[in-house]
């Protein structure tokens, strides 16, 4: 996940006396604290949802399916979540509102020190809901809508529901709770992305998370509605305009990007073009730090059966099952040779991604869609949109030593 | 944890994919024994053998692909039978 308004506006606003590797006086984590920090786990609580999207990672479906991890197998696995340090679980799902025991599975995750975050369509929260959320301890919800009300319906594969999702994010904010935007961007709505801010942000939102179309469940099948590399850097250019636009009027709002890391370097280009050399370096600093892409090391994923992935929207491998292993010693078994490779991925990525100057702040973007593309996870990601001599002039802020003689 | 528990789950043993037929991996190199690497879901044997290919054939001698519904789970001094 990368912050362009933490990087756009408060890292320009920092000034020229910020230390980076001096993480006590500056309160920025050190990157050897970033590299031990361990994941964030989505669950996908249950694999039935009350919508039917096109895009949808989990492949989700109306009916209820069987082989859901029962509430007591849920609050064993969050036992052992607690025990081995994970800061963060995403309630997702399907619609994990559907899901009965959805506020004491969170309470339970309050009651061991794990910060709870829910993901859902917002369809089904009511001003009852959205309080007994609040109470069992969440502490931010992030609503998918996908588009101004036509496109989202369309999308979503349901007449109504962006009205819907709007009365959920209504219902959140009144609530008091933290209350953000999921936005997964395609050709189908990259156009609104202004107008849905702004629409969003009257009525009191004022977080923002766009996602890149990743190649797992329903979203591998809908490849043909991805942006192309030109139309993904506009849209980025249009998030990173805007959030400073929205900036210099004194609103602040906080605009994220997530799913592919190639986003990083164009920070970095955008930087340098926009704020200047200096902040362009803060830029790179601070996404150094920050790690690349998570996959198999700062996120996983445990789905509805319990089956543990190495990011939520790989759902077609699995390192084993929570019923057989507990997830901590799954995740800590580098023996498995592709998690023990995705941790060491620079040794592996090839063809662009293997001698990008951007490779330490993006680490290849997502090695999912360059398995599915190109049947290899450690191919090129094909939806990085930086130009091939963005990523082979010498690094703008490292000194990378001379360029090698032809 | 004790393999039978997942007896005690709420579903069948026999839908564990999200996606098509689940099939466990195991896996061999000139390190020793094969061991289990983890699941792919696939919809026939053909597709699961081409995924574990390009998931693991840069890192391994040998691959054994198994039905994940065709595995017996048991622990043995639970085992009442
Ligand atoms: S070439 Fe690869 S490593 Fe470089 S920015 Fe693109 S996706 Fe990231």
């Amino acid at each position: 996940m990368i912050s362009v308004s933490k990087l756009l506006c408060d890292l320009d606003a920092e000034g020229d006396g910020l230390r980076y590797d001096a993480a006590d006086e500056s309160g920025k984590p050190q990157i050897t604290e970033e590299k031990q920090r361990r994941p964030v786990v989505v669950w996908n609580l249950t694999k039935q949802c009350n919508l039917y999207c096109d895009h949808c990672y989990a492949a989700a479906d109306t009916e209820c399916a069987p082989g859901e991890l029962s509430t007591a197998e849920g609050k064993r696995m969050l036992d052992d979540l607690a025990d081995y340090g994970v800061p963060v679980v995403l309630f997702s799902g399907g619609e994990p509102l559907v899901r009965d025991d959805l506020t004491e599975l969170i309470a339970y995750a309050t009651e061991q020190g794990i910060r709870p975050v829910l993901s859902t369509n917002g369809t089904l929260i009511t001003e009852d809901i959205a309080h007994e959320l609040k109470e069992a301890g969440l502490k931010y919800a992030g609503i998918s809508v996908d588009g101004l009300p036509e496109a989202n319906d369309e999308f979503r594969g349901q007449e109504g529901a962006f009205d819907a999702a709007l009365r959920g994010i209504n219902a959140c904010l009144d609530a008091g709770l933290k209350t953000g935007l999921r936005y997964t961007i395609t050709k189908h709505n990259a156009d609104d992305l202004e107008s849905i801010v702004s629409m969003l942000h009257e009525e009191g939102l004022d977080r923002f998370c766009f996602y890149h179309l990743d190649y797992g469940g329903r979203g591998n099948e809908i490849q043909d509605v991805d942006l192309t590399p030109g139309e993904r850097r506009e849209a980025i250019e249009t998030v990173c305009d805007m959030t400073r636009e929205y900036h210099d009027r004194g609103e602040e709002i906080e605009t994220l990007l997530v799913g592919n890391y190639a986003d990083a370097a164009y920070m970095v280009e955008y930087a340098r073009e926009h704020l200047g050399e200096e902040t362009a370096e803060r830029v790179y600093r601070y996404l150094q730090a920050n790690g690349g892409d998570p996959t198999g090391e700062r996120v996983a994923d445990v789905d509805y059966q319990g089956n543990v992935h190495l990011t939520q929207f790989w759902q077609g491998y699995s390192l084993g099952n929570v019923r057989d292993r507990p997830f901590s010693a799954m995740w800590e078994d580098d023996s498995n040779p592709l998690l023990g490779a995705l941790r060491n991925r620079e040794a592996h990525l090839t063809g662009k991604c293997a001698d990008c100057k951007y490779q330490d702040i993006c680490r290849g973007g997502s090695r999912l869609r360059a398995l599915s593309v190109h049947g290899d996870p450690f191919a090129p990601d094909p939806q990085c949109y930086l130009t091939d001599a963005e990523v082979r002039e010498p690094n703008p802020v490292v000194d990378t030593g001379p360029e090698p003689a032809d | 944890m004790r393999m039978a528990e997942r007896a005690s789950s709420t579903g069948p043993k026999t839908v564990r994919a999200t996606t098509g037929r689940e099939w466990e991996l195991f896996v061999s190199d000139d390190e020793g024994p094969p061991r289990h690497a983890g699941s792919v879901s696939a919809p026939t044997a053909d597709v699961a053998r081409e995924q574990a290919r390009n998931l693991l054939g840069w890192s391994v001698d040998d691959v054994w692909l198994c039905p994940a519904d065709e595995v017996e789970r048991f622990s043995p001094s639970e085992d009442s039978r």
